[in-house]
C-alpha cells in the first residue's frame, strides 16, 4: 500500500526515516524538472534539491498539514533556496567574475530548443509561475504560497507569460517558414 | 490550473516537447560539502586574462609589460648593490 505524500511527512515528524526515504523517492522527479527548466543548469538543480531534503531533515516540525500539501511546502523551500543561491551567485559575480563557474546550459532537440530558449525569455517570475502551473498542475493557491505572492499576481503572471510565449513561438515558426 | 491551458493547443504541444533527463544516479547519491567543493574548484571558469589582449594595443603590452617588469627589477637590484 503507497502512503501519500502527507502520511509520509507525518510520519517522518513522528521519527520515521524510512519516510523520509519514500518522500524523496517521489519527490526527487518533479522537484528537479521544476529547476532545472527555471535555471537550465544540472549541477545548481540538484544540489537544490539535495539541499530541500537537508533543510526538512533539520526543519521537519514547520509542515502543518492544515497550512497546505506536502509538495507545496517542498516546491516553496526549493524556490527560496533557489533565488538565494542565484542572488548570492550575481553578488559574487559582480565582486569576482572569473570565480564563479561558467554556466552550462543544456540543449538537445530542436523542439527542445525552441521552447526552452523561449521560456528562458520569460522573466525569473513569470517562468516559474508558468512551470508551475503547466507542469507540476498546481492551483493558484498553491503557487501564491510557494512564490509567497497574492492570487491576483499569479494569475496575470500567468496571463502575461502564456501571451509572451505564445509570441516567441508563434514568431520562431514564421521565421522556420 | 490546466484549464486555463485548455483552448491553447499549440501552447501545450510545445510544452510538452520540453522532456529534461533526468540524472538519477547523481540525484540519488548525496554529495558531501568536501565534493562539492571538488567539483566547484574543478569547474571551467571565466578566464580573467581573457578580456586583456581585446586590442592591438594591449595584446602588445600584455607581451612586453613582463619584460619591461624584469628589466626595471634588475636595474633597481643593480643600483641597490652598487651604492
Amino acid at each position: 500500500m503507497t502512503r501519500t505524500n502527507e502520511e509520509l511527512m507525518i510520519a517522518y515528524q513522528n521519527g520515521n526515516q524510512q519516510a523520509l526515504a519514500e518522500l524523496y523517492e517521489n519527490m526527487y522527479e518533479p522537484l528537479y524538472c521544476f529547476l532545472i527548466r527555471y535555471t537550465s543548469e544540472v549541477d545548481l538543480s540538484i544540489d537544490t534539491v539535495h539541499d530541500t531534503f537537508e533543510t526538512i531533515q533539520n526543519k521537519k516540525h514547520i509542515y502543518d498539514e492544515e497550512i497546505g500539501t506536502v509538495k507545496a511546502f517542498l516546491f516553496q523551500i526549493a524556490y527560496r533556496l533557489l533565488i538565494n543561491k542565484i542572488q548570492r551567485r550575481k553578488r559574487w559575480r559582480k565582486l569576482l567574475p572569473s570565480l564563479v563557474p561558467k554556466e552550462t546550459k543544456t540543449f538537445a532537440t530542436e523542439d527542445r530548443l525552441t521552447i526552452q530558449s523561449a521560456i528562458n525569455e520569460l522573466s525569473e517570475n513569470h517562468r516559474a509561475v508558468i512551470l508551475l502551473a503547466y507542469y507540476e498542475d498546481a492551483t493558484q493557491e498553491e503557487i501564491s504560497k510557494i512564490l509567497n505572492i497574492p492570487v491576483g499576481t499569479v494569475k496575470s503572471r500567468l496571463y502575461h507569460a502564456m501571451k509572451h510565449l505564445k509570441q516567441s513561438l508563434k514568431e520562431d515558426f514564421q521565421y522556420e517558414k | 490550473m490546466r484549464n486555463e491551458f485548455k483552448n491553447e493547443e499549440e501552447l501545450k504541444d510545445a510544452l510538452d516537447s520540453y522532456i529534461v533527463p533526468i540524472p538519477k544516479e547523481r540525484l540519488l547519491k548525496k554529495e558531501t560539502k568536501y565534493e562539492r567543493l571538488i567539483r566547484y574548484l574543478f569547474s571551467p571558469t571565466q578566464n580573467p586574462l581573457e578580456k586583456i589582449p581585446e586590442s592591438k594595443y594591449r595584446l602588445t603590452s600584455f607581451q612586453y609589460t613582463p619584460l619591461y617588469l624584469i628589466a626595471c627589477i634588475s636595474m633597481i637590484q643593480a643600483f641597490y648593490f652598487i651604492k
